[in-house]
């Protein structure tokens, strides 16, 4: 029924618009009276405050630390007393020269495209929750959606050094030693797993809140 | 009982609810849902509210056998690695452990966290927050135990941890002959038992069940 087209007059209202909130906590709606759930306690709100600016903070956070997760080397492999450092985008190339395409494809998805993309889609929303006219609510919080469920993958990388390191100890033989790059992609898996968790996709929606030409 | 009385009865006689989308916003009745059934908002297609099949009996189980099967994936050596003479066997604290030998407390800090104390602590509190509600009793505890279940579940990465092992394991093939031990099995399945327990653990539906055992 052309459910994300623009017409959105065969739907009811928000809770808004009727004084109501839906709690984070529990779930429940009811009507916003001090702000406080009746049901679990916690706080009630139309919208997360400052949702913008939090998630605009975190993602922040994210870039800036995403530059050191690729720069400095996630781990060193020691072979024969001699050291060599790897990069996360070293690690994939890597991977790709030795033939192993399906691991390299995992890596590099979980490493490279899906941080990448997960800030831009950030900013993005951001932008749209700013700016409707951008994209269609219902485009815009597919991607939302799909956003958080996927960002959490990202930390397999950091895992793989983890276990590889616990692995690889055969004394001056070979050796693996976890890199400072390995703290600071867990670092941009976090700050983007909070700024996806501080968004508030209903901003989004507002713009073509149901109710709107009644008001 | 409720603040929203006037939809508390839907036309079938059923008890229905009206919920604001988390989504979007929009306020949908939503009917009292079968067993293994779920609701979604009209405008968005977000999930509103889902019935687990088996209802809560079912969360419960998986849980305790997942406690059970993490218990015995730590008793024995999770792989052992062949190479250039050298046997090295694994558990899987020997992971963290070997981590935080390596001056990377943090790291370990935050592997430990998000591979076994978040995935323990989700466990515990969801069968200490479900075996009341199978008994039919309202538990005073439920608020905050629910709190800690859904605040923890999306840093519990058991899940990730195994895919994890699994390109670890296919990376290190190539140098070196890797064997799986038992408790690798055991963490397998007890990654598969995490996962259904967390698919389905619905705040919406378990909140409006317990709210129903206070009014009875
Ligand atoms: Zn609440
Ligand atoms: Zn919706």
């Amino acid at each position: 029924m052309g459910a994300f087209g623009n017409e959105m007059s065969d739907f009811g209202e928000t809770a808004m618009e009727r004084g109501y909130a839906g709690c984070h906590g529990c779930g429940n709606t009811q009507a916003l009276g001090d702000g406080e759930c009746h049901r679990c306690g916690a706080p009630l709100h139309f919208r997360k405050a400052l949702s913008i600016q939090k998630t605009l903070a975190f993602l922040a956070t994210a870039i800036i630390l995403y530059i050191p997760a690729n720069v400095l080397p996630i781990m060193h492999t020691i072979q024969l007393g001699r050291s060599s450092p790897s990069t996360i985008i070293g690690g994939v190339v890597k991977l790709f020269e030795h033939h192993s395409y399906g691991i390299a494809i995992v890596i590099f998805v979980a490493s490279v495209f899906v941080p990448m993309a997960k800030m831009l889609i950030l900013a993005y929303l951001c932008m749209v929750a700013k700016w409707p006219k951008l994209s269609g609510p219902g485009q815009a919080s597919l991607l939302y959606r799909v956003t958080e469920i996927v960002g959490r993958w990202s930390m397999i990388d950091v895992f793989v050094v983890a276990v590889l390191v616990a692995m690889i100890q055969l004394g001056g033989i070979m050796a693996v030693e976890p890199g400072p790059a390995a703290l600071a992609f867990a670092g941009v898996v976090f700050a983007t797993m909070l700024s996806a968790m501080s968004f508030d996709s209903r901003l989004i929606w507002d713009s073509q809140s149901p109710g709107k030409d009644k008001a | 009982m409720s603040i929203l009385e006037e939809s508390s009865q839907d036309a079938s006689g059923g008890e229905s609810e009206l919920m604001a989308c988390h989504q979007c916003d929009l306020l949908v009745e939503v009917a009292e849902l079968e067993e293994g059934s779920k609701a979604l908002c009209p405008r968005c297609s977000h999930k509103l509210q889902a019935s687990p099949r088996g209802g809560v009996s079912r969360p419960l189980g998986l849980s305790i056998a997942a406690l059970g099967l993490f218990g015995l994936s730590n008793a024995f050596p999770f792989m052992s690695f062949k190479g250039a003479g050298q046997e090295q066997m694994i558990t899987l604290c020997h992971n963290v452990m070997e981590l935080y030998r390596h001056d990377s407390e943090l790291l370990a800090l935050t592997v430990f966290g998000l591979v076994v104390v978040l995935p323990c602590l989700y466990l515990v509190a969801t069968i200490l927050m479900l075996i009341p509600m199978r008994k039919g009793r309202r538990h005073p505890a439920f608020p905050g135990l629910a709190k800690i279940v859904f605040g923890v579940g999306p840093w519990a990465m058991v899940d990730v941890f195994l895919l994890g092992v699994l390109v670890s394991l296919t990376k290190i093939a190539s140098m070196a002959k890797v064997e799986l031990g038992l408790s690798f099995i055991a963490f397998v399945l007890f990654a598969a038992a995490f996962s259904m327990v967390v698919s389905s653990m619905d705040k919406e539906w378990l909140w409006r069940e317990w709210e129903r055992l206070e009014t009875k």
